[in-house]
């Protein structure tokens, strides 16, 4: 569970640098809901959304309060508590937000996170978030911001939890919607994460292929990460 | 012993670095032997519990009266009726440890794909509940049961393996009904998981509830299954309930996890006599290995002692000389092998090497070292136990040297 701490952090930084997202995704998948990149206009977003009426900037402004929780080294149960509390008036309205739902459940897997010293609550807040984002996808399986949710953070859990096969799912359909219409760092992001998933399920060479295919594809930082992990195998 | 002995005897100690090494690394190599290994069998009982617990058997089961003395001849005689289901779940709500509870209705059956017909073990659940209950279980293909699933149902991962199916498939259920009947439903596979238990895998289905009593035509469950925030305060709880159920006149039986769990206490008694075997055999080595330097040391120093005699020690002097010496090896040594040891289960933790598959399992498992208070207690006081006893031969050995002849020792 500590993994899922970084993947948080690092899922938000890179949802937020790829968008806005343009409309090059396949008819019928959904694209991500974009969030600000810096941590003042996330504040900002949360600020405003949270003052609103209007359900859709409520809607962001949960996405990047998730993001800023998830980021922050200051680990806050109450505020976590106080966001799940608002996921769940915003579902309530509408429960089939399938990005919403992951959202939530990526939020009650980072909760689990805070509780490893007791089994108990870990146990079920991680059942908990697992449930919430399967339940996601299965509302909407061509949402590509619940699957993006769900890709990197089961590709991030330990490979005894055996959730690698889903990120490995999740991302590859996240890469061949999206191509490279978002940015070469925003797919090298993707598919370093595609990657670990494939190495987490036990494919070796396929995890290789794909770190080295994304170490040549620019000069970023998940270039250089993939170049890092390359070297680590 | 005064003051000045203890000081003599601290000073013969850091005199002599290269033997109170040898020894210090032997009394070192017993600690960390004895808190890593204490600390990974340890892990494992904690693990193949909890396992057990959040996996299938939650921390206590709720019972109509008889049923596990009966039921294998009249299982339908001994269901718990809905209304009895809601007393039992309100007296539960009100106590201070549940966390969850969810109802299951066992059946037996036969599933056949078209080709073959394979026999199972049939459960009807709360979805969600069971979800959060058996976290331990892993969902290897498809996807998790939600309620909505009418027809849904989770196959062990054996049984998949067995069939000529894939997820999404549906397959054809049979059962006997409480009355004789026989009666069939269509099942859709929604997911494929992994209990840990091979056994449980080659028979598993699991089913929305309200599936299941279609198929069994009843409104009944077998069982209640409770999960507890505390795996200790099982035994407590399992009383408050049986004190509750008496009050109310509520014909009930429970079980709690560890009488239901034969082959933990099998594996547990098992790997009592290995930690046993092998901590005997650790401190062999460690006291062998002290008596040894310390005789050493007695040889080395016979004409140092033959001194310490002829200026008017008694033999009890060059005793406790020698065993306070070894005392402070003892507790050096251990406060050493305390560290290391500590140090080296978090870092085997924290590597996550992942152990072999155990017989009967299905899943594997990272390699846990927990840091247990009561053995680092015990491996402390063993570690300068230990060198106090070896030292005993060598001290009386040095103490009846012939002054005379320990001075001409050369």
């Amino acid at each position: 569970m500590p993994h899922l701490k970084t993947v948080f952090s690092i899922f938000f930084v890179i949802l937020v640098s790829a968008s806005p997202f343009s409309t090059a995704v396949e008819e019928g998948f959904i694209e991500p809901t974009a969030i600000a990149i810096t941590k003042e206009q996330r504040q900002q977003q949360v600020k405003t959304g949270w003052t609103s009426e209007v359900t859709i900037e409520k809607r962001v402004a949960a996405l990047a309060e998730l993001a800023l929780i998830t980021t922050d080294t200051i680990k806050d149960l109450e505020r976590i508590d106080r966001l799940l509390t608002r996921f769940e008036e915003l579902l309530s309205g509408n429960k089939n937000d399938p990005e919403l739902t992951a959202a939530m459940g990526s939020l009650y897997s980072y909760k689990a996170s805070l509780f490893t010293d007791n089994l108990a609550k870990l146990s079920i807040l991680s059942r908990k978030g697992t449930r919430y984002m399967d339940k996601a996808i299965k509302d909407g399986p061509r949402n590509l911001g619940a699957r993006l949710q769900r890709g990197v953070a089961c590709a991030n859990m330990p490979p005894f939890v055996k959730r690698a096969h889903f990120a490995v799912e999740d991302l590859t359909i996240v890469r061949d919607q999206i191509n490279e219409d978002y940015g070469v760092e925003f797919k090298n992001f993707v598919e370093y994460f595609l990657a670990l998933a494939t190495l987490r399920n036990g494919q070796e060479s396929a995890a290789r292929k794909l770190w080295k295919t994304a170490s040549l594809r620019g000069d970023n930082l998940w270039a250089t990460k993939s170049k890092e992990a390359l070297a680590k195998l | 012993m005064n003051g000045l002995g203890i000081k003599i005897a601290l000073l013969n100690v850091l005199r002599n670095s290269r033997r109170s090494l040898i020894t210090l690394a032997a009394i070192t190599f017993g600690c960390v032997s004895l808190i890593v290994f204490g600390g990974f069998v340890q892990s494992m009982y904690d693990g193949m519990r909890e396992s057990m617990i959040r996996s299938q058997l939650g921390h206590i089961q709720v019972y109509a009266q008889g049923y596990n003395q009966f039921s294998k001849l009249a299982p339908e005689k001994y269901l718990i009726s809905p209304e009895t289901l809601e007393q039992v779940q309100t007296i539960l709500e009100n106590n201070d440890h549940t966390l969850i509870t969810t109802p299951r209705l066992n059946f037996n059956g036969l599933l056949s794909d078209g080709k073959q017909s394979l026999a199972i073990m049939g459960i009807g659940v709360d979805a969600e509940n069971e979800a959060l209950l058996s976290s331990a279980i892993n969902i290897v293909a498809g996807e998790d049961l939600f309620p909505e699933d009418a027809d849904g149902a989770l196959i062990g991962q054996g049984l998949y393996e067995s069939l000529n199916a894939k997820t999404g498939d549906y397959l054809t259920l049979l059962a006997s009904t409480p009355d004789g009947a026989i009666n069939a439903v269509d099942i859709r596979i929604v997911g494929v998981i992994n209990t840990g238990t091979k056994a449980l895998d080659d028979r598993l289905v699991r089913m929305n509830l309200k599936h299941a009593q279609d198929l069994m035509y009843t409104s009944d469950v077998t069982r209640l299954v409770v999960l507890i925030d505390d795996t200790l305060a099982t035994e407590s709880t399992q009383q408050h309930l049986k004190q509750a159920f008496a009050s109310e006149n509520l014909k009930l039986e429970t079980k709690r996890w560890d009488q239901l769990a034969d082959y933990y206490h099998q594996v547990v008694g098992l790997f009592d006599g290995v930690f046993g075997f092998v901590s005997i055999i650790v401190l062999i080595i460690v006291a062998l290995s002290i008596s040894n330097t310390m005789m050493m040391a007695v040889m080395e120093r016979t004409r140092e002692l033959g001194t310490i005699r002829a200026m008017g020690a008694t033999p009890m002097q060059v005793v406790n000389l020698i065993l306070m010496e070894a005392t402070f090896l003892g507790l050096m040594g251990s406060t050493l092998g305390l560290g290391l040891g500590v140090g080296a289960a978090e870092l085997i933790t924290w590597a996550e090497w992942m152990m072999p598959t155990p017989p009967g399992s299905t899943q594997d498992y990272p390699i846990r070292v927990l840091v247990v208070d009561t053995i680092l207690v015990q491996t402390y006081f063993l570690g300068v136990i230990i060198a106090l006893i070896s030292s005993i031969y060598p001290a009386i050995k040095a103490a009846n040297l012939p002054v005379a002849d320990a001075l001409r020792f050369s």
